[in-house]
């Protein structure tokens, strides 16, 4: 590589510190960016616990720029992080479903403005702290699952373009989160023992109470059955997700009863047991193919992969079926899952290693 | 990092220790200084340093022998003495302007929560406070009138001496305060001239050590002290003197005291030749005010087309140092309370800069960072 310059996006978590450390070392010239997306002080947000980006995190990626001795900067990305990502999580769960705001802050602000940013210093690629891995060949870039399965996030990271992936690097993907860690200790890094932040960075205490202080109180409403008959309250829908079983405070029935279904028109929630929750297929909308061999031919007709819904889910075999540009229909073709509407639906090849693409799961 | 050394264009954030001071430093024999209200001969040679650097900076803000310096933390500490002290005062009506420093501003929001009567006095795009609207604002019971000598962020000059001669024809007993933290080294500013009663200065904006200030007082002017506890600055400040940073302040002003008039004219020949490059090389760039009423290092500009803080990062990965206004506004975003005062919208201000040279560096030196802020500028504003 000409350009030695690379842009590390550092959270102030080891991951990330690991990263820039491990380009230091390979005798690239890496620089330290954190991305300021949220005004801690002013919303209530959580200083005290370790979360991602707050104040304090930016003083642990400070640390670790200094004890590695490379450039760290704090950019300004609160406008960006509004647009695409907080507003979009309120619009969401407004609408009763579940939004995914980590895939928006990696497509929209994280490989889209940080990377415009980090091309505008003189750099050539833009480094994360991500558990995937990238393979970049002579057809493309692949994005791959991380090594650390426990660990992976490749699946928060299909909405990156071709273009993007192909300047990008994970230099943590080929390791596991142990080996990480080891490394931040033997390399006397400050972040080495620093606890996960497991939680959305911009939400601290309850999604209701985040919701509240943007303008959208909870309202109470009915849990209902299938045949409309109400069984309990709620305390407003966007506590809820579709899938869901705990928590739901309804008792007397002999099965287990899930989320079937949340209608934010009537302010609604609806239950069931688990196989009121199952179906055939569903729809993806906005669907971004990131692989750069897919023939279009395949996508025309068809293709046999593994589609992941959640996080931490493993995927199950599905087959895609074109309806339009950005549209599919994902049918079932062995073990059935929860989709919950909101989330993304993340298709890995048959072998469930490689990311194919990704899109919004709708009904 | 791979450049080796940076030239510094961010002189008003910190100055950068002088090689002579560190010298001076690095001469004293530590282990030999006692606590310098000690009696013991090893206490003396502490206090024989100090007093030694009292004399220089008493020399170097052209006080008279019996005006007094009150070592402080810094700045800060000596405007928060000020204000607050003032503030202590009965029915205290305080003056001052907008384009403070925030170590004065703040403090005299505080001194309003705690009962003060504060009027602020806006500025005008010209980067200096009205002479009119503060003579406006100072009334019978004004008990305090604090004016800066010179903005930190444009250099804009400020005017304190035609507020001194008003002050005095209209016989008012308010205590006339500046804040000379940016004026010390690079303009004539002279506490005696300027029949000021109060200033406030710091070491590291003249090549000492961050952590130390002064507050420079006039001969008989009772104090409200901030602290309390030892008899340290008779009375005025309590606390084991900062031995290390108040020699460096005396070295400083040392230097300052030989070389005062010379400095400031490369100052004003360094800031020139960037100036020069930068005007023929670039369009649409403009200074805030106008640079015949500045400090002489300072120069602050307007860039169409330029977000100042992905251009301070662009410059530092090429070795220039420069800021997005003041040292403290940059950390976090914002726009400046300066640059909109004057009438800038948050969006212009996100587009100014500010230069502030030394007078240490040589014409290559400033010609070249002139050419490397030409350069970024280019590029960035083509990679949009």
């Amino acid at each position: 590589m000409e350009n030695k310059r690379i842009a590390v996006a550092m959270s102030g978590g080891v991951d990330s510190s690991v990263a820039a450390y491990l380009l230091k070392n390979q005798g690239l010239d890496p620089l330290g960016i954190s991305m300021q997306v949220w005004d801690y002080r002013n919303n209530g947000g959580s200083c005290t616990r370790a979360t991602c980006c707050s104040p304090d995190d930016f003083t642990d990626a400070r640390r670790v720029a200094g004890r590695i001795n490379i450039p760290y900067y704090v950019f300004d990305f609160e406008k960006t992080f509004e647009r695409e990502v907080i507003s979009k999580f309120v619009r969401t769960y407004e609408s009763g479903q579940t939004p995914n705001p980590c895939v928006d802050c990696n497509s929209k602000v994280k490989f889209l403005e940080l990377r415009n940013r980090a091309k505008a210093l003189g750099c050539s690629a833009v480094a994360t702290g991500h558990y995937a891995q990238v393979k970049h060949t002579d057809t493309g870039s692949h994005l791959l699952r991380g090594v650390d399965s426990d660990k992976d996030q490749s699946y928060f990271l299909y909405g990156l373009k071709q273009s993007e992936l192909a300047q990008t690097l994970f230099p943590v993907g080929h390791l596991t989160k142990p080996e990480v860690r080891e490394i931040a200790k033997e390399a006397g890094l400050p972040t080495a023992s620093k606890p996960e932040s497991q939680d959305i960075c911009f939400v601290s205490g309850t999604v209701a109470e985040f919701m509240k202080r943007r303008g959208v109180p909870a309202r109470k409403g009915n849990i209902l059955n299938k045949r409309g008959e109400i069984l309990a309250q709620h305390d407003g829908i966007h506590t809820y997700t579709v899938g869901q079983r705990r928590g739901l405070g309804v008792g007397g029935s002999e099965q287990p009863l899930y989320v079937t279904e949340i209608d934010s028109a009537t302010n609604s929630v609806v239950v069931g047991p688990a196989e009121e929750l199952e179906r055939d297929c569903y729809i993806v909308s906005q669907v971004n193919w990131i692989n750069p061999t897919l023939s279009k031919e395949g996508l025309k007709t068809g293709i046999n992969c593994i589609a992941q819904m959640r996080h931490r889910h493993k995927g199950v075999p599905v087959k895609i079926e074109p309806i339009d540009n950005s549209t599919v229909r994902v049918i079932f073709t062995g073990e059935f899952a929860t989709v919950s509407p909101g989330q993304a639906a993340v298709f890995y090849d048959e072998s469930n290693t490689e990311v194919l693409g990704g899109g919004k799961i709708g009904l | 990092m791979s450049i080796e050394s940076p030239i510094n264009l961010d002189r008003n954030a910190t100055y950068g220790v002088l090689p002579e001071v560190s010298e001076t430093l690095r001469a004293l024999d530590w282990g030999y200084l006692g606590n310098p209200s000690s009696i013991h001969q090893s206490g003396q040679r502490a206090r024989y340093l100090i007093e030694e650097a009292r004399g220089e900076i008493l020399t170097a803000v052209g006080a008279e022998p019996a005006d007094r310096i009150i070592f402080t933390s810094g700045a800060t500490e000596s405007n928060n003495m000020v204000v607050l002290g003032a503030a202590l005062r009965k029915s205290c009506h305080i003056v001052t302007t907008a384009i403070e420093h925030p170590a004065l501003l703040e403090a005299a929001k505080e001194a309003g929560a705690r009962g003060a009567d504060v009027t602020i006095v806006p500025v005008d795009k010209t980067g200096a406070a009205s002479f009119e609207q503060l003579k406006n604002g100072i009334h019978s019971r004004t008990g305090l009138v604090t004016l800066m000598y010179a903005n930190n962020e444009t250099g804009a000059l400020q005017p304190v001496s035609e507020i001194g001669e008003h002050l005095r024809n209209i016989g008012s007993p308010a205590i006339f305060h500046s804040d000379a933290v940016q004026a010390l080294g690079k303009s004539d500013f002279s506490f005696s001239k300027l029949k000021l009663d109060l200033a406030s200065i710091s070491a590291h904006k003249i090549g000492g050590l961050p952590g130390v200030g002064a507050l420079v007082a006039k001969a008989g002017l009772e104090l409200t002290p901030l602290l309390f506890g030892g008899p340290q600055e008779k009375r005025a400040r309590a606390g084991t003197e900062n031995v290390l940073g108040i020699v460096s302040f005396g070295a400083a002003a040392r230097i300052l005291n030989r070389q005062r008039d010379d400095r400031i004219q490369r100052l004003r020949t360094n800031r020139e030749i960037i100036w020069s490059v930068l005007r023929d090389s670039l369009e649409n760039i403009k200074p805030t005010v106008d640079l015949g009423w500045t400090l002489p290092n300072t120069l602050s500009l307007f860039i169409k087309d330029i977000d100042s803080a992905d251009l301070v990062v662009g410059l530092d990965l090429e070795g220039v140092e420069i800021s997005s206004g003041a040292a403290c506004a940059s950390g976090k975003p914002g726009a400046s309370h300066v640059l909109t005062g004057m009438g800038y919208s948050e969006q212009e201000a996100r587009s100014i800069i500010r230069i502030s040279v030394g007078a240490e560096d040589d014409s290559s030196r400033m010609e070249s960072a002139a050419k490397t802020i030409v350069r970024v500028v280019q590029r960035m504003r083509h990679g949009k």
